[in-house]
């Protein structure tokens, strides 16, 4: 029989063994040789820290009384580490660039580093927690009195002990050995090397001596799985799930998929203590198959104790009473070892992961608020400030736990007393999703609905669990506050006829989601929640190095290495300040520290005590110029106004340009008109001075010389006149055409009939042929061709290109062929004759004005032309919109062409632009 | 080396995607109505079958775990850190999440 001294004297012993190992290996990662402490598998098997008393005792009890329902809680963690990918690595990469040191620190962190945030959350983690530490003594005090009960209470000093007694020792022992192993130090990211190593050696215990059991029940006592089954069937026990599996499984699956997160001691271990993403990859199939291991014997153990165990011992302690019955002390011990280090683990971690939340989000705020001088605080070392803190709130917890224990009493079994703190724990996951996922959840969206959620928890599910002791609450669960029934808290809004733990997940979650999302849809984000949001949201889209730079400003190096000291202790600051090239002692740059070393600075010292406390810490000393979010958009708006403004500006020089271009083009021809101007003058010059050099000169001779005979005289004479015949013709033709050039006032198109004014032109150069003996053909005509034209001044037209053709032929047989058709659209004539033709170099201006097709020498023949006929000729038929051109004739010699638009083709736009 | 933060943030993004979908049917296998299939009063080797059932979703589970570690891209000490790499150009493992 085992004696209940030396069962709590093995205890003790085991604690003190723990104390080794953990010593040990705290020196060994000192010393840089953490080795196997830091393996993966080890990380795995701290993460099973997740599996307490209430896995070990409690899950054989669940399993006695509901079934499978107990599986559900491992199930959930399953499903949650399987996809370690999607949000435990996140958290990891999220915590480990951020220094991230609990839930509080997290969610202030990502919310802007809001101080009240931290401590609402910090708050709630503390009243969750406290009822599954008091769940921890239960286990721990039930499992002594089970070893007592089943020895009687002969011998030994220790077990006249009643339970409250017990406990509180328990309380007190674990107390003293947290505090010695969480609080050596401040460590810079939170990570307790020693704890670890002993929390992964207590993991391996409880798994070991949980199996041993199984074994020993299954196959030792029960002959197989199958006969334990058998047994049960014949003593009259239901193997099978009552009923279906319904909402009560599916709020503890959604309830145990949140705790393995959101727990407090989980996140400290699964996420800060973490030093290497990729022990994640292990933990990922390990810690399901350490859940699986854990629960295969779960079954069975309650099932062969229903049958065999007296029906009203207590289920929960079967895993110690069935060894003990058999007779087996050995095995017992080690079962009880077992559950005392499942217990003992969730202790330690929950209450230095809880301590760590109080001393930054609590204690540090409110210390920082009441020292605004931090100079003036002289020997208060905040590092020695938070180790006191860590203490008191280690030894705050554990009596808290003891509290809630001794008031809730004997109030059953242990599962329900986990879940409570389970459903009080999930009410950080929609900020804590909306944290990583939801970029635009804001600091007022999370506390509210955090706040709200956990009041709704407060009332449907803490409350309830004083049911038993409290009349009052009692009374108030049956009648609601004030006798208003709908508020009954497992009953809200008349939800009735649902479990309780549902009714409470509904509308816990339901409450805190829905706040959520709505405060954060009508509120804003600060600018430093925006900032902060970026980070944890693209955690992975981050380019590395691109930490954003909130703080800047002047801080000397004085100061900043006082606070460090402060915080991290004289040794790691130093480090830090010589790793960075910042001097520490004596000289202060003269421009300051730069924002990239405050920026580090702050982030190693949210290691120690949260990022909303560093914040606030390092706010103080840098001289407070941080840029806003506001001032780096508005710096942003006047560089895009700049932007669009050179914008403008280069349009506009595009615009100048072509302008510059266009002006360019019309000055060059100007100065084309200007020369053509300057050429028409020396020509007119020139074809007026060779007249009047000749009367001039034969005038004078007449005048001088008085014995010229009559007929030199008479000769003189007529070439004075004829001199003056041609000066008068050419003025006549300068005028006509400056008046043609510049617009006759008088002219007027009316409807003609061309052909008519062509026979007539015909008729007027007959004397002219005749005196040349020119032959005029009239060749093929049209009938008739109405046009649109000025008669007289079509007439010239033909008549000045007629009598070109005769004048000019001097051919053999001379003559001039005159054809006229009509298209469609246009009347056409064509005057082509059989003389030398037009030189192909003056083709192309022959009909510019003073050109000649014939060489100077002509000029003095009175019936040489001066050059401008063909010009007035060309200017008038496009007055008249048609076309004077070249052609290659069926003769020889020049063959020119007159293309008039017959009349109503052209006459709605000829007298638009008449009238115009 | 040009192609490998390309290579590596498309296997995030499949692994990403494979661990949501393992997820999801876990999820589903272990939730009504399909768990109720197998709520049947029924037993095999004298053992009941919503146990061997849940049981064996459970193995499922953990063989997809170890096949999805076995598969992710690792990461590499610098992304872990987040600050001052040995390259300004790392890969920024590109993920949804």
């Amino acid at each position: 029989m085992l004696s209940p001294d030396f069962v709590i004297l093995t205890a003790i012993a085991y604690v003190g063994f723990l104390f080794i190992l953990a010593y040990v290996s705290d020196a060994r990662a000192k010393r840089g040789k953490s080795g196997i402490f830091r393996s993966p598998f080890v990380y795995t098997l701290s993460i099973s820290v997740y599996c307490t008393s209430w896995t070990f005792y409690g899950a054989v009890g669940t399993a006695a009384r509901d079934g499978l329902e107990f599986l559900a809680i491992y199930l959930g963690p399953t499903l949650v580490f399987v996809g370690w990918w999607l949000i435990l690595r996140k958290l990891v990469r999220i915590s480990h660039s951020q220094r991230i040191t609990s839930v509080a620190d997290l969610l202030s962190s990502r919310f802007g580093k809001s101080s009240r945030l931290a401590v609402l959350v910090t708050l709630i983690a503390v009243v969750s927690v406290t009822p599954y530490i008091a769940l921890q003594l239960k286990a721990i005090t039930s499992s002594i009195q089970a070893v007592s009960s089943a020895t009687g209470s002969s011998g030994g000093t220790l077990v006249g002990l009643d339970d409250v007694r017990l406990a509180f020792g328990i309380a007190t022992v674990m107390a003293i050995f947290t505090i010695l192993f969480g609080t050596r130090n401040v460590d810079a990211r939170e990570q307790h090397h020693g704890v670890v190593a002993a929390i992964a050696f207590e993991a391996a215990v409880k798994l070991v001596a949980f199996i041993a059991v199984g074994i020993f029940v299954v196959y030792g006592l029960g002959g197989g799985f199958e006969k334990v089954y058998a047994r049960a069937l014949e003593a009259g026990i239901d193997i099978h799930e009552k009923g279906d599996f319904g909402t009560r499984w599916v709020a503890v699956l959604v309830l145990s998929s949140a705790a393995v997160i959101c727990l407090p001691r989980q996140f400290q271990i699964t996420i800060v203590e973490n030093s290497d993403e990729n022990h994640l990859r292990t933990a990922g199939w390990a810690f399901p198959t350490y859940l699986f291991l854990m629960s295969v014997f779960t079954l069975p153990i309650a099932l062969y104790g229903l049958a065999t165990r007296p029906a009203d011992s207590n289920p929960d302690m079967f895993i110690l009473a069935l060894p003990m019955s058999a007779g087996n002390d050995a095995l017992a011990l080690f079962a009880f070892i077992g559950g005392f280090s499942s217990a003992t683990s969730m202790i330690i971690v929950a209450s230095i992961a809880l301590s760590i939340m109080v001393s930054n989000h609590v204690v540090m705020p409110i210390a920082l608020r009441r020292s605004n001088n931090l100079e003036a605080t002289g020997d208060r070392d905040i590092a020695q400030l938070l180790l006191r803190s860590r203490r008191i709130s280690i030894a705050g917890m554990l009596f808290l736990g003891f509290v809630y224990f001794w008031l809730t009493g004997d109030s059953g079994a242990l599962a329900p007393i986990g879940l409570i703190s389970f459903a009080g724990v999930a009410q950080f996951l929609p900020s804590m999703l909306a944290a990583l996922y939801w970029r635009h959840a804001t600091v007022h969206g999370a506390i509210s609905g955090t706040l709200v959620g956990f009041i709704t928890w407060a009332w449907t599910t803490f409350l309830p669990s004083f049911q038993s002791t409290s009349p009052a609450i009692a009374t108030l669960m049956a009648e609601g506050p004030w006798g208003i029934s709908i508020l009954r808290p497992q009953a809200l809004f008349g939800m009735e006829g649902f479990d309780p733990l549902v009714h409470s997940v509904f509308w816990t979650l339901l409450f805190n989601a829905g706040t959520l999302v709505c405060v954060s849809l009508a509120t804003s984000q600060s600018a430093l929640e925006r900032i902060q949001a970026t980070l944890f949201v693209d955690i992975f889209r981050r380019h590395p190095g691109s930490q954003p730079q909130i703080l800047r400003g002047s801080a000397t190096t004085d100061e900043l290495f006082f606070v460090a000291e402060r915080v991290l202790g004289w040794q790691r600051a130093k480090e830090l300040f010589e790793t960075s090239d910042v001097p520490h002692r004596g000289a202060s740059l003269p421009f300051g520290v730069s924002s990239a070393f405050i920026t580090k600075l702050e982030r190693e010292m949210a290691g120690s005590i949260g990022a909303a406390s560093a914040h606030v810490l390092l706010s103080k000393v840098v001289a407070g110029d941080s840029v806003s979010l506001e001032e780096m958009m508005r710096i942003a708006d006047e560089t895009q106004q700049v932007i669009e403004y050179s914008h403008e500006l280069e349009q506009k020089s595009i615009e100048l340009r072509s302008t510059a271009q266009q002006l360019r083009e019309a000055n060059s021809l100007l100065q084309e008109l200007h020369r053509q101007k300057d050429d028409f003058l020396s020509q007119v010059s020139h074809e007026v001075r060779t007249p009047m050099t000749s009367i001039r000169s034969f005038s004078e001779i007449l005048l001088m010389d008085e014995d010229l005979n009559a007929d030199q005289r008479q000769r003189f004479v007529s070439i004075i006149h004829q001199e003056s015949v041609r000066l008068t013709k050419l003025l006549d033709e300068i005028l006509d055409l400056s008046a043609l050039e510049h617009g006759e006032s008088d002219w007027e198109n009316t409807s003609v009939d061309a052909e008519q004014v062509l026979d007539r032109a015909i008729a007027v150069c007959e004397a002219l042929a005749r005196q040349k003996s020119v032959t005029v053909e009239s060749r093929s005509r049209a009938r008739a061709g109405r046009v649109y034209a000025n008669a007289d001044r079509l007439s010239q037209v033909f008549i000045n290109i007629i009598a070109n053709a005769i004048s000019h032929n001097n051919a053999e047989d001379p003559k001039v062929q005159i054809t006229s058709w009509t298209t469609a659209e246009t009347y056409v004539v064509e005057i082509c004759d059989n003389g030398p033709g037009i030189p192909k170099e003056y083709r192309r201006k022959i009909f510019d004005k003073f050109v000649r097709a014939s060489p100077a020498a002509d000029v003095s023949t009175p019936t040489s032309g001066l050059g401008l006929g063909l010009n007035i000729s060309y200017t008038i038929v496009k007055k008249m919109n048609g076309a004077l051109e070249l052609v290659d004739g069926h003769l020889p010699g020049a063959c020119f062409r007159i293309v008039l638009p017959l009349e109503g083709v052209g006459v709605k736009a000829e007298r638009a632009r008449v009238s115009g | 080396m040009a192609k490998r933060p390309f290579v590596k943030e498309e296997d995030a993004r499949k692994a990403a995607e494979a661990v949501f979908f393992a997820q999801i049917c876990g999820a589903l296998l272990l939730l009504p109505p399909i768990i109720n299939l197998f709520n049947k009063r029924l037993s095999l080797f004298g053992v009941p079958l919503e146990v061997l059932y849940l049981f064996l979703v459970w193995i499922v589970l953990i063989a997809s775990a170890v096949v999805i570690s076995a598969s992710v891209p690792r990461a590499s000490a610098d992304e872990q850190l987040g600050e001052e790499p040995a390259q300004p150009t790392n890969e920024s493992g590109k993920e949804g999440g």
